[in-house]
């Protein structure tokens, strides 16, 4: 079945408190920088409108506070994501550490069976691409491996201050989902557009839909 | 109505004990088990509480703090699942079936009274300040002092000399010499804490994952609060650096708190207004101790949770249609309102405005949990435009994230108050919601509301009527506006 055009892909941003999740989302959706901004408490999302193959999509892109604390309230919007874009930040290598924690726990509450791990689309962030060598902490080579070892995961290298890639990212990220959702041709039928339930158990989701294609 | 559940005896050894016993386990734990609140391993504790209220709710304290040790390390295999099934982790109530005889839903029926128009007066001045004071310092007259504040808030000026108060950093009845010698002792206390973490060397620091892991985060933090304003404005802000030290201390004082993202947020006004960074972390920690902020940052976030349901149950009952529209929408679990509560409004007022609505809440009037009673009123002024445009789960949240800014805070005071009277003049009103805005322990009540409610009585929380309503006048409402 073909992608429907209204339909909304739902990407979801994870990785370490700081790495830029909110700015990258800005810089995406309104072209815009602010090194001040808040750091974010809750959950937000914002929508951009894109055009690919001539078919208009709608990008809706979910930020969350990346505290460890908050994981219980972040998580039940993980479900229904049609992509996870896994952020670090090229200065902190603990970042970088933490992103199996993250895609772990992404599969985890998103509710994706193991076998579908390794297609799901993932896309790799490493931002702050405009800091000078010194400061850097973590090589491109060392990225690349990690997206070796995790399913060939795109890596790009960022920068949310300076336009850097940004787009060229999220253009890879709905490229992936539409190459996704083509490739699972049932899914599109089973997923409810933009509609999140908070209250059904993962057991509850059919599992079917991915499960099927994958096998 | 609750009695066909309950038998309320007094007892024989304490007349001021209530002793009550269920009629229908079965029924209750039925009624209760659909509500999905709590998590599995808690989801007895409902029934438990109502068993046996002090064991639970003793055993309740014990595993909070029980959980902080058990969680300090963060844990790093994402794969243990957690004990709580996803779908609690949302106390979504669209399954808060109650019995139809359950008095919640009964009461949702029965016509709240009228909300009346309230007016607000202007901030407590220098002078009006100084006439509460005798000649040693002490605070003549606490209660009437509140009722100004809460009535109108304080001028910018003097907010330096009362916030120190209204957050519990100074005793009321203290002189102005015992304040001196406090605030000695308090600094000698500062700084020792403060060099407890200075000390940490680099080496140390290295194999000390926790301590590194929250100054770094600290540290991300503190670049990204207000920095639109003034005092926080620009590079190398000697503001920052207090705000940074404060939060670190704070972690050596509160431990197994640690820092929390949100805790920047509550200390930067507070700093603005004290501009001293020992004082700051002083009324920072009455907030967070005394005014029970600390509950908002809790590990497992069962305070937050808690706030969301009390929110939902009032919601409920005060805004039927609205609650009927949130349902529909798979709102009703209330997290749209997570920043308002996480923060006391904090992101969605200007530095001015917030500051006026906090000075207000720490009043403690007009009643306890006046902040969900001021998320009401936020949502009353935005109910039409959300209904109208018929806004799904995704809008709601976008909509009201949206909201910062937007807001007044003087109609949202007065609308916040005008609720509460709603409640206070509406004859039956649910135990439930009862419990949310009233302290009964230490007698803060609605006025008017407890005799016609002793039938409806917490089980566990025992007085006899008669001392409540001396309480109510001696302690609540000390002003004519409400007695």
């Amino acid at each position: 079945m073909a992608v429907s055009k209204s339909e909304i892909f739902k990407v979801i941003i994870l990785g370490d408190g700081g790495v830029g999740k909110s700015s990258l989302m800005n810089r995406y959706v309104s072209d815009k920088f602010d090194s001040q901004s808040f750091h974010t408490i809750g959950v937000e999302f914002l929508n951009k409108d894109v055009t690919i193959n001539d078919e208009k999509h709608t990008i809706q892109i979910w930020d969350t506070a990346g505290q460890e604390r908050f994981k219980s309230l972040r998580t039940p919007f993980y479900r229904g994501s049609d992509c996870c874009i896994l952020t670090f930040c090229l200065d902190d290598k603990q970042s970088f550490i933490n992103l199996s924690m993250w895609r772990k726990e992404f599969f985890y509450y998103a509710d994706i069976p193991e076998q579908s791990w390794e297609h799901f689309p993932f896309i790799l962030l490493g931002n702050k691409s405009d800091i000078s060598a010194e400061e850097r902490a973590v090589t491109e080579e060392e990225a690349n491996q990690w997206c070796q070892d995790n399913g060939k995961v795109p890596y790009f290298e960022t920068s949310a201050k300076t336009a850097v890639n940004v787009s060229t990212a999220f253009s890879a990220a709905t490229e992936r989902i539409i190459r996704f959702h083509s490739s699972h041709d049932d899914k599109g039928a089973q997923k409810q557009v933009g509609a999140i339930n908070l209250n059904n158990k993962p057991s509850n989701k059919p599992a079917s839909s991915t499960q099927s294609c994958c096998s | 109505m609750i009695r066909k559940y309950i038998t309320v005896s007094r007892s024989p050894t304490d007349r001021d004990l209530l002793n009550v016993h269920p009629k229908n386990t079965d029924a209750l734990s039925t009624s209760f088990s659909e509500l999905q609140i709590l998590s599995e391993t808690s989801g007895n504790y409902v029934s438990k509480f109502f068993k046996d209220p002090v064991t639970a709710t003793m055993g309740g304290f014990s595993r909070v703090t029980s959980f902080v040790r058990d969680n300090i390390l963060p844990s790093t295999n994402m794969l243990n699942r957690p004990t709580e099934d996803y779908s609690q982790i949302f106390p979504d109530i669209t399954t808060f079936k109650v019995e139809q005889d359950f008095d919640l839903i009964a009461t949702t029926e029965n016509k709240l009274a009228d909300r009346p128009e309230v007016t607000r007066s202007s901030p407590l001045t220098e002078a009006e300040w100084h006439a509460f004071l005798d000649g040693e310092g002490r605070v003549l007259n606490v209660p009437d002092l509140k009722e100004k504040i809460f009535r109108g808030g304080i001028e910018p000026s003097i907010r330096k000399d009362l916030w120190p108060f209204l957050l519990c950093y100074y005793s009321w009845n203290s002189t102005t010499k015992e304040r001196i010698d406090s605030r000695k002792h308090k600094e000698d206390e500062y700084f020792g804490m403060k060099a407890q973490w200075k000390t940490i060397t680099t080496e140390q620091e290295r194999r000390f994952s926790i301590f590194k892991e929250r100054k770094n985060l600290i540290d991300k933090d503190v670049i990204r609060t207000d920095r639109i304003h003034p005092f926080f404005a620009g590079e190398k802000n000697v503001h920052l650096d207090q705000l940074f030290s404060i939060l670190m201390t704070y972690t050596q004082l509160n431990f197994d708190l640690g820092y929390v993202q949100g805790m920047s947020d509550i200390l930067s006004p507070i700093l603005l207004v004290m501009e001293d960074e020992v004082d700051a972390f002083w009324c920072f920690v009455g907030y967070m101790d005394n005014l029970k902020l600390e509950q908002n940052f809790d590990m497992k976030q069962e305070g937050m949770k808690n706030q969301l349901i009390q929110l939902n149950k009032l919601v409920q009952v005060i805004e039927p249609e609205l609650y009927g529209f949130l349902q529909s929408k798979e709102s009703s679990n209330m997290f749209f309102c997570f920043r308002w509560l996480l923060i006391h409004f904090k992101r969605e007022f200007t530095f001015e405005d917030i500051m006026r609505l906090w000075e207000v809440m720490w009043t403690g009037l007009p009643c306890q949990n006046f902040h969900l009673l001021l998320c009401l009123a936020i949502l009353d002024g935005q109910k039409r435009t959300m209904t109208e445009q018929d806004l799904d789960f995704n809008d709601i949240l976008k909509y009201v994230n949206e909201l910062s800014l937007k807001l007044n805070v003087e109609e949202i005071l007065r609308n916040g108050e005008s609720i509460f009277l709603q409640l206070k003049n509406t004859p039956e009103i649910p135990a439930v919601l009862w419990e949310i805005v009233c302290h009964e322990r230490r007698g803060r009540i609605v006025a008017g509301l407890r005799e016609q409610h002793r039938g409806h009585r917490r089980p566990g929380i025992n007085q006899p009527p008669a001392a409540a309503a001396f309480r109510i006048k001696q302690v609540c409402y000390s002003s004519p506006v409400y007695v």
